[in-house]
């Protein structure tokens, strides 16, 4: 059995929705408590807007009414590169009005706006003396990945007084929540965890269907990510991960060991039809579990995933 | 039977008269006559678009492979919510009572080991039924309701599979039924129940329920998988027994469905919040045997049917379990001391209950349930 493989991208996403929500995995808890008691929701993921410099895509928006503070959350795990500076230039003129007009958020909610920026350890200083130097007002947290579940505030301070108690003293887990989002990594298609999502979607799909009846690539992915979350993602976004579908399904498709579940018949919009009588179905889907869990492992295993993409 | 039923009451005074019969030749001689039989229900929950009015879904909602061939029913209306369901290769009939929107019972007189061969036969081939699974406390809970008088228990589990321990040092299965009456018995349950500690698992509880007078009860006992069966003066109490557990059962499920499924609520265009919560099962003790419990939970064999596909990560597993009665996703975290269980907004309630159940039978009875604020689901 392979080690899953987070993404710093799905692990941050849950993480944040984990602070918001409440959840129990997070040990200690005495922090989770304190952020929850703020009230902030998870507003949006990949949420984009249009400011003075062009567009910009916000990894998350987080609201709260009680606290009246929007904070749009940037997190990367590059080093600092003329791209990264010019994003970060564009995540200093989003305002307010920006975030009701793009994210919906209310005037309550958006009556002061902090920007959170998330970076690796190994680039804080770097991203730091940018931020310092262009006197920049994100609040700058460092994350150590992949050793252990940490978060530190490093540089400016949040408006939210309670903000900066909690983030002042490294945030550190033992294990954070892995399930609030699905486990697809938004900014690189190319990883293990997409595969095992759609080899699930796969048999839950030939579970509920009978032989002969067609879906179609739309449907797959809308169901996969659940139709909520699909909604949340950019149109961008969403053909990145279709295309990402796609290709697993056309590889899963050119496996001799899995030609008897269901087959291509069209191409524009991909759709497939399923084998599998019903009378068969439950006992070759146990079957073929182990030959699709080999199917995952392998290419999560490649050494580049990209050979699939 | 030399009568023809036509209407629910009709059946009903029938099972009355037998379940009375029965009763007093119980009483007087410890047997029963020839082809006397017990009234035995069942509920079971049905995917809610399944049509039930509709004769030839429900014949072949009702049909079952058995010994290679296709067993069906024949079948008579009797009530817009009641049928006549006879299955000639078995001689067993059985009268079908939708309860509502998503439960429907069977009730009959035939045989018990045929009975309980056909619906475990539907159960486990039709993915649009399913079986009641009553957990632990439940059936504990239902000793205690309407000054009931306890008449026996009994506990059924064996962790072998999962734990893999065979030795004679510790009690790794068990087995036991006792019936009885009087205060003994209760005191009699109540120090097994604690010397079993986290073992004992009721399968089944018998108790006699009263009417308006002492002339009027049952005496009826509850199994595990939604068995229900009963001999005494009034069938009345027998019906009442059986709703009353199946609105409490409702109502668990609609509190799963409602407060744990997750699912982003879009208001507006891109407004988006995420509602419900994952559910925490809380071992009583740490597990060291993992891997053993996820190949015998997650292979998809009765009774969890549940397929997993498994990932190791830094504490424990992530896995993403398929259950194959009804198709649906959930997605669950394992370490030794914990369980998350993230519900997906189209999950059933009863996956999860079956989910829990089962653990209670082959795991530990004392396993907890609990939401984020630390309040208990079980």
């Amino acid at each position: 059995m392979l080690k899953e493989k987070r993404s710093f991208e799905n692990e941050l996403l849950n993480i944040f929705i984990g602070l918001c929500k409440g959840s129990r995995q997070f040990v200690p808890q005495d922090k989770v408590s304190k952020f929850q008691k703020l009230g902030f929701s998870v507003r949006g993921v990949e949420v984009p807007i249009i400011v003075k410099g062009g567009r910009v895509t916000a990894d998350m928006v987080m609201a709260s009414k009680r606290v009246g503070n929007a904070l749009v959350v940037e997190w990367t795990k590059s080093q600092l590169t003329e791209r990264k500076k010019h994003q970060l230039r564009k995540y200093e003129s989003i305002t307010g009005q920006d975030l009701r007009a793009y994210a919906f958020l209310t005037i309550r909610e958006t009556e002061s706006v902090d920007k959170l920026v998330v970076v690796l350890q190994k680039f804080v200083s770097d991203y730091e003396a940018y931020i310092r130097q262009n006197k920049l007002p994100h609040v700058l947290l460092a994350y150590f990945y992949p050793e252990r579940y940490r978060l530190e505030r490093k540089f400016n301070n949040f408006v939210v007084s309670e903000l900066n108690e909690i983030f002042d003293t490294a945030v550190e887990f033992d294990r954070i929540p892995m399930g609030f989002a699905p486990d697809i990594d938004l900014s690189n298609m190319a990883q293990s965890g997409l595969v095992d999502e759609v080899v699930a979607e796969l048999v839950q799909l030939l579970l509920r269907r009978d032989e002969g009846e067609i879906f179609d690539l739309d449907e797959f992915v809308q169901n996969m990510l659940s139709k909520g979350f699909y909604k949340l993602l950019s149109e961008d976004k969403r053909r990145e991960i279709s295309k990402a579908v796609h290709q697993i399904l056309k590889e899963i498709g050119k496996e001799p060991r899995f030609q008897e579940i269901f087959e291509r018949i069209g191409t524009d919009p991909p759709k497939w039809k399923i084998k599998l009588r019903r009378s068969e179905k439950l006992k070759k889907i146990k079957a073929l579990r182990k030959a699709l869990q080999e199917f995952a492992d392998e290419v999560a295993g490649r050494t580049t995933f990209l050979s699939l993409f | 039977m030399d009568f023809e039923i036509s209407s629910k009451k009709d059946a009903f005074e029938f099972f009355e008269r037998q379940i009375s019969r029965a009763y007093y030749k119980l009483y007087e001689s410890q047997k029963l006559e020839f082809e006397s039989y017990l009234l035995k229900s069942f509920i079971l929950e049905k995917e809610l678009d399944v049509n039930l009015d509709e004769a030839d879904v429900l014949r072949q909602l009702l049909s079952f492979e058995f010994k290679g061939e296709t067993v069906f029913p024949t079948l008579r209306k009797i009530e817009d919510d009641f049928w006549e369901v006879f299955y000639p290769v078995l001689s067993v009939r059985m009268y079908l009572e939708k309860l509502d929107g998503r439960f429907f019972a069977f009730h009959t007189l035939s045989e018990s080991k045929k009975v309980d061969l056909i619906v475990q036969k539907l159960v486990s081939q039709h993915h649009q039924i399913d079986a009641m699974w009553l957990w632990h406390q439940f059936l504990d809970r239902q000793l205690w309701l309407n000054q009931r008088s306890f008449k026996g228990f009994s506990f059924d589990y064996d962790f072998r599979k999962i734990s893999g321990d065979e030795s004679d040092q510790t009690l790794s299965y068990l087995k036991m039924q006792i019936w009885g009456g009087g205060h003994e018995i209760v005191e009699l349950y109540k120090k097994l129940r604690n010397m079993l500690r986290n073992k004992a698992t009721l399968a089944k509880v018998r108790f006699k329920e009263f009417g308006d007078n002492p002339e009027h009860f049952v005496l009826t006992d509850i199994k595990f998988l939604g068995k229900f069966r009963s001999h005494g003066t009034d069938v009345r109490l027998h019906r009442k027994i059986l709703f009353d557990v199946k609105t409490a059962y409702a109502q668990k499920l609609a509190t799963i469905e409602k407060k744990y499924r997750l699912s982003w609520q879009i208001d507006g265009q891109r407004e988006a919040v995420l509602e419900g919560e994952p559910l925490y099962f809380k071992f009583s003790k740490r597990i060291d045997y993992l891997d053993r419990l996820i190949e015998v939970v997650f292979n998809g064999s009765y009774p969890f049917r549940l397929l997993g596909f498994v990932r190791e990560t830094n504490h424990g597993y992530f896995i993403r379990v398929v259950d194959l009665h009804v198709g649906s996703r959930f997605n669950l975290e394992l370490y030794p001391d914990l369980m998350v269980v993230y519900l997906p907004e189209d999950v059933c309630g009863n996956t999860v209950i079956r989910f829990y159940t089962n653990l209670q039978h082959t795991m530990e009875t004392e396993v907890v349930v609990e939401d984020a604020q630390g309040e208990k689901v079980f």
